[in-house]
């Protein structure tokens, strides 16, 4: 995407969430995670999520890459309503729009890091050849291209959240969900996924939803939201 | 998506190997089990001559001296098309462990009775004009490297005239099946009168009787026919046709082949138990994987036949090694058992049976862990991991 379009795009709303309440069973008491809540994420945004565990971050991260669906209310991505959708074609729709960055990396060890990246590719209609162009493309722009035939183990962890990113972005997704990337990294290394990441919102439009416990990476964020309680709010409770 | 499964297959080398190993020996035991079954159950191929034929025995103790007188009683009995006799002894080829099985047979019967045994008719001939000579099957031929024309002697235990318990016999021809189909076993037809002249003691006797009816709708009107012809002499008679004759011996020594079914249903739920305890293991160990890769966006259908198809290749691809290697062994003891138990072959149903059982054995030992992964909470699972 050039920069022009970028700057085009990026006031239009990307994330709608409209009304969102999370119950959860647990034994015979209903604990409301997320509590009517709103939000709307402009694309091309990079938003960080604060908040003590248990607030409902996580919650609302699943529910955002449609992993989860809402006891009520409306979630709709880039114009679509995915509360709506199927189980099956939730499957599809997280294939092409959404990319997700763990906070364990979770590579599959036995692939080399090109085979991981190329996993969601595998979900296209893209020839063998083009698949493996294209993880070397995503490999090439976290500069790990010396690194695409070695194993996970063979890796630093930086190095494997850096196989977790070309991989959330392999298929070039509309948003990019990270859920504590650099929660297991050291600071040096965790600045550098930080890095990677504010190059991919400002360099190539991503949407980045950031789920992070460190204040040092949220200031990497364009702007910073905080949940307590299951609601969302501009500044941490006191 | 086969490449994933390959790589998956491929993780914890030392346990698939094992669990695969014993898969292989599994269905090893299981193809041979099967084989052994076969060929206690006397259903080896037949020609249509063979459903044709009875077998005439002493009633107090089968293969027990007869008259050959009986055999022209039994040639007048209708429906009897032909009938010809044997005499049935164990010889040896210069050393004991050489086993020959020599049957003594009357020339001039034996073809009409086993149309399905064929002799060039050269060699017939001379068989035919030649006292002392001899059929050979062509693996007796091979054993011990005879030739048409050789003169061998063969030894017994059956005491002749002269003090001899050695038969000098000449190689006249090789008999053989009709279609081509060669005789395996290791025999040798001699003529009847050559033995009975020599030998010292039973003379004028005969082991089994054998007829040959038009019909197999006759075989039960024929054999009562025959037994009431002797029912006031001495020894009785037994008649029978000759397959299921073969299937009384066996039923005699007990159900053998409902023990072997046992044993093969005992393999196979004891596999069930080993693979599926492995599969359920594994599929454990990767539950976060199979949440990442739903995440990804894979279908739970598509992560599902991951499980599965794992257990496949262990299953089938062991199965099929074990059998291969069953099928191998079973030509080995066909060859080895003829004498005592013909028709220990794997069948074209055997292998079918075999293959389906493989299958079944990978979706039962998968079924838990599939279920698993078709259930799987990726939010569950990842936030486990």
């Amino acid at each position: 995407m050039s920069a022009v379009a970028v700057e085009n795009t990026r006031n239009q709303p990307l994330v709608n969430l409209r009304g969102v309440t999370k119950l959860y069973k647990r034994g015979s008491e209903t604990v409301e995670v997320l509590k009517r809540l709103d939000l709307t994420v402009p694309r091309g945004d990079f938003l960080a999520l604060m908040g003590p565990s248990g607030s409902g971050k996580t919650t609302l991260m699943n529910i955002l890459g449609g992993l989860d669906r809402p006891t009520s209310g409306e979630v709709i991505i880039d114009g679509q309503p995915i509360h709506t959708l199927s189980d099956s074609a939730l499957s599809g729709w997280r294939a092409r729009h959404v990319g997700f960055v763990f906070q364990l990396y979770h590579l599959l060890p036995v692939l080399t890091a090109e085979q991981n990246v190329a996993l969601p590719l595998m979900l296209t209609h893209l020839s063998g050849p083009e698949r493996k162009k294209r993880a070397l493309a995503a490999l090439t722009l976290v500069g790990l291209e010396d690194r695409a035939k070695h194993k996970p183990s063979e890796l630093s962890g930086g190095q494997e959240q850096r196989v977790g990113i070309a991989r959330a972005i392999v298929t070039d997704p509309t948003l990019l969900l990270c859920d504590e990337p650099t929660g297991d990294l050291d600071r040096k290394a965790g600045d550098e996924i930080l890095e990677l990441l504010q190059l991919l919102n400002k360099e190539h439009g991503k949407t980045i939803i950031m789920v992070t416990h460190d204040p040092h990476a949220a200031a990497r964020a364009e702007r910073t939201l905080f949940m307590n309680k299951g609601v969302l709010g501009e500044e941490p409770e006191a | 998506m086969f490449s994933l499964i390959w790589m998956n297959f491929k993780r914890n080398k030392g346990r698939k190997l094992l669990t695969t190993l014993s898969v292989v020996i599994a269905f090893l035991l299981f193809g041979v089990l099967l084989a052994v079954r076969h060929g206690l159950s006397g259903q080896r191929p037949q020609s249509q001559a063979a459903t044709l034929r009875m077998t005439t025995l002493n009633k107090v103790a089968p293969y027990s001296p007869m008259p050959v007188a009986y055999a022209e009683r039994i040639a007048a009995v209708p429906g009897v098309e032909a009938v010809t006799y044997l005499s049935a002894f164990a010889g040896f080829y210069q050393k004991q462990s050489n086993f020959v099985l020599m049957f003594a047979v009357p020339s001039a019967s034996l073809l009409g009775v086993y149309p399905d045994l064929t002799v060039q008719p050269d060699q017939l001939n001379t068989w035919l004009t030649d006292r002392t000579g001899v059929l050979v099957t062509p693996a007796l031929a091979k054993q011990y490297g005879w030739h048409v024309g050789d003169h061998v002697p063969i030894g017994s235990s059956i005491q002749r005239k002269d003090g001899s318990t050695t038969w000098d016999v000449a190689i006249d021809g090789v008999i053989n099946t009709r279609g081509g189909t060669q005789f395996s076993s290791q025999k040798l037809f001699m003529h009847y009168s050559y033995l009975d002249e020599a030998r010292v003691s039973n003379q004028g006797t005969v082991d089994t009787f054998i007829e040959l009816v038009s019909s197999p709708s006759q075989t039960t009107e024929v054999s009562h026919a025959i037994d009431r012809l002797f029912i006031n002499a001495s020894p009785q008679t037994v008649t029978t046709a000759s397959n299921a004759l073969l299937q009384n011996a066996y039923a005699a020594a007990g159900n053998v082949g409902a023990i072997f079914t046992s044993v093969a249903v005992l393999v196979f739920l004891s596999m069930l138990l080993v693979v599926g305890a492995i599969m359920l293991h594994t599929a454990r160990e990767r539950l976060s994987e199979f949440a990442v890769l739903r995440a990804l966006g894979f279908q739970r259908g598509t992560v599902t036949a991951l499980v599965l198809s794992e257990s496949m290749l262990v299953c089938v691809g062991g199965g099929l090694i074990g059998l291969l290697l069953a099928y191998f062994l079973t030509g080995k003891l066909q060859h080895l058992l003829e004498q005592q138990l013909a028709g220990v072959i794997m069948t074209g149903f055997a292998i079918l049976v075999s293959i389906v059982l493989m299958i079944v054995l990978a979706l039962l030992a998968s079924a838990i862990p599939a279920l698993q992964t078709w259930r799987l909470s990726v939010r569950d699972a990842l936030g486990k991991a």
